[in-house]
């Protein structure tokens, strides 16, 4: 049990609650998504001392104006906590396009109002008028002034209904900064790049191929996409042509459920990934999408021989 | 005199140590299933402090206690013989790295060290 002051007032917590957690039960209203330390939604910055792993991913800068992951930190005896300016966090930006890709999946651009930079592959996360966030992948090359996402609808998803279904053009939304690390670095040079991305995991690792083919740092490109239907297999067409005028990468598009098609391989993603054929030692792997299959492959790359580090990743966690 | 952390190259043989004996963990059927369904990168970073830990080195592991820590593998049937396992491929990956039998026996008497704490039988 612990006390939490929070604007003046104070808080008690439960054993072992987290800061979100005691804050939300007691009817505060605070920002979040994932609850597992990944969507960085849930920040607030504190003076008391913390752990470690509530300012894991944070930059230096933040970590030292006190800022933390309030998913990530059990309320300590006594802890002093504030809201973080907003201004710091999250910017103004405006959806300028919208459009259906399949039975599931919208493609929504959106432009930021202020000044923002991204590397490819990274996400933001998105907090619609009544505070609802959720993290999106960016689908563009590095410096791309508009910024495409690829949204999947789910049941019960608050913020993907609502990019599937509503009409959102002009819309005004916050963003937040970006995030993640499957980017490509310059220390990645001479190296072989192996991409799998599951469903809408394939936004960040479009983003990466693009970046990767226009800068030639890495020599090899094989990106895996896997849907659990053919329908789900969004943006196979231009994927395709992208292979064909590039012969350094390659795409193999994958379903599970469904009759066979031509030009696509049907069957289980992780045990088409256990029989890829590529050089383990030389290969930076990185894994997006459903954080349940996001866990098998990598363990699968690891075993493969792939070294822990060249092994990036980002679930698409959410508690929503 | 230097001491055994050092002796065995320090935070550099940990790096290199821990994914073979991670990857030795998760395909030894003995005692795999204690493991493949922990998120790979919370499992290196476990795996980089215990090392640091057997090899004689900073104690930096934070958070629970051995015995705390383990529980939940202890309910799922974890004993003496899931510890040998774990401390012979702890021996193999040594040896895979070219570290002599000396030394060896001095990070499987560390590791020793805690089994009464690690399967819940000492505070």
């Amino acid at each position: 049990m612990g006390t939490i002051t929070f604007e003046g007032k104070e808080f008690v917590s439960k054993e072992g609650e987290t800061v979100l957690d005691c804050l939300l039960r007691l009817g505060v209203s605070v920002t979040n998504s994932c609850k597992s330390g990944v969507c960085h939604s849930c920040i607030l910055k504190t003076t008391s001392e913390i752990e470690g792993k509530s300012q894991k991913g944070l930059s230096d800068s933040k970590k030292k104006a006190g800022l933390f992951l309030s998913c990530q930190q059990q309320v300590a005896d006594r802890m002093e906590v504030f809201s973080p300016d907003a201004n710091t966090l999250f910017i103004d930006a405006i959806i300028v396009d919208q459009k259906r890709v399949s039975d599931s999946v919208v493609v929504v651009k959106v432009r930021p109002l202020q000044d923002f930079s991204f590397t490819a592959g990274q996400f933001i996360n998105i907090v619609r008028g009544d505070g609802h966030c959720r993290s999106y992948s960016i689908a563009g090359r590095t410096g791309d002034s508009e910024l495409e996402l690829h949204i999947r609808k789910v049941p019960n998803g608050i913020l993907s209904n609502w990019f599937y279904d509503e009409q959102l053009i002009n819309e005004k939304i916050k963003i937040s900064e970006a995030n993640g690390e499957c980017s490509l670095t310059t220390e990645m040079k001479g190296k072989n790049l192996l991409l799998i991305g599951v469903g809408t995991g394939l936004a960040p690792l479009y983003g990466v191929v693009q970046d990767a083919l226009e800068s030639s740092i890495v020599e090899k490109i094989n990106l895996i996409h896997g849907s659990f239907t053919f329908d789900g297999l969004y943006y196979c067409e231009r994927l395709k042509e992208l292979e064909q005028k590039n012969h350094s990468f390659d795409y193999y598009p994958l379903f599970l459920k469904g009759d066979e098609r031509e030009g696509f391989i049907k069957g289980d993603i992780v045990e088409f990934v256990k029989k890829f054929n590529f050089e383990a030692s030389n290969t930076i792997v990185m894994i997006c999408g459903d954080p349940v299959i996001v866990k098998s492959l990598k363990q699968t790359i690891f075993l493969a021989g792939v070294p822990s580090r060249s092994i990036l990743s980002d679930p698409f966690v959410s508690k929503y | 005199m230097s001491t055994l952390f050092e002796q065995l190259g320090g935070e550099g043989a940990v790096d290199a140590a821990v994914d073979i004996f991670y990857r030795k963990v998760l395909q030894d059927d003995r005692i795999k299933d204690f493991f493949t369904d922990v998120d790979m990168d919370e499992q290196i970073n476990k795996q980089k402090a215990f090392l640091t830990f057997a090899f004689g080195g900073p104690n930096k592991y934070s958070g629970l206690n051995m015995k705390d820590a383990h529980a939940r593998l202890v309910d799922k049937g974890m004993n003496d013989s899931h510890v040998d396992v774990v401390i012979e491929l702890l021996g193999g990956t040594l040896k895979e790295l070219g570290v002599g039998d000396n030394l060896i026996g001095e990070v499987a008497a560390i590791a020793e060290s805690v089994r009464g704490q690690v399967l819940g039988k000492e505070g």
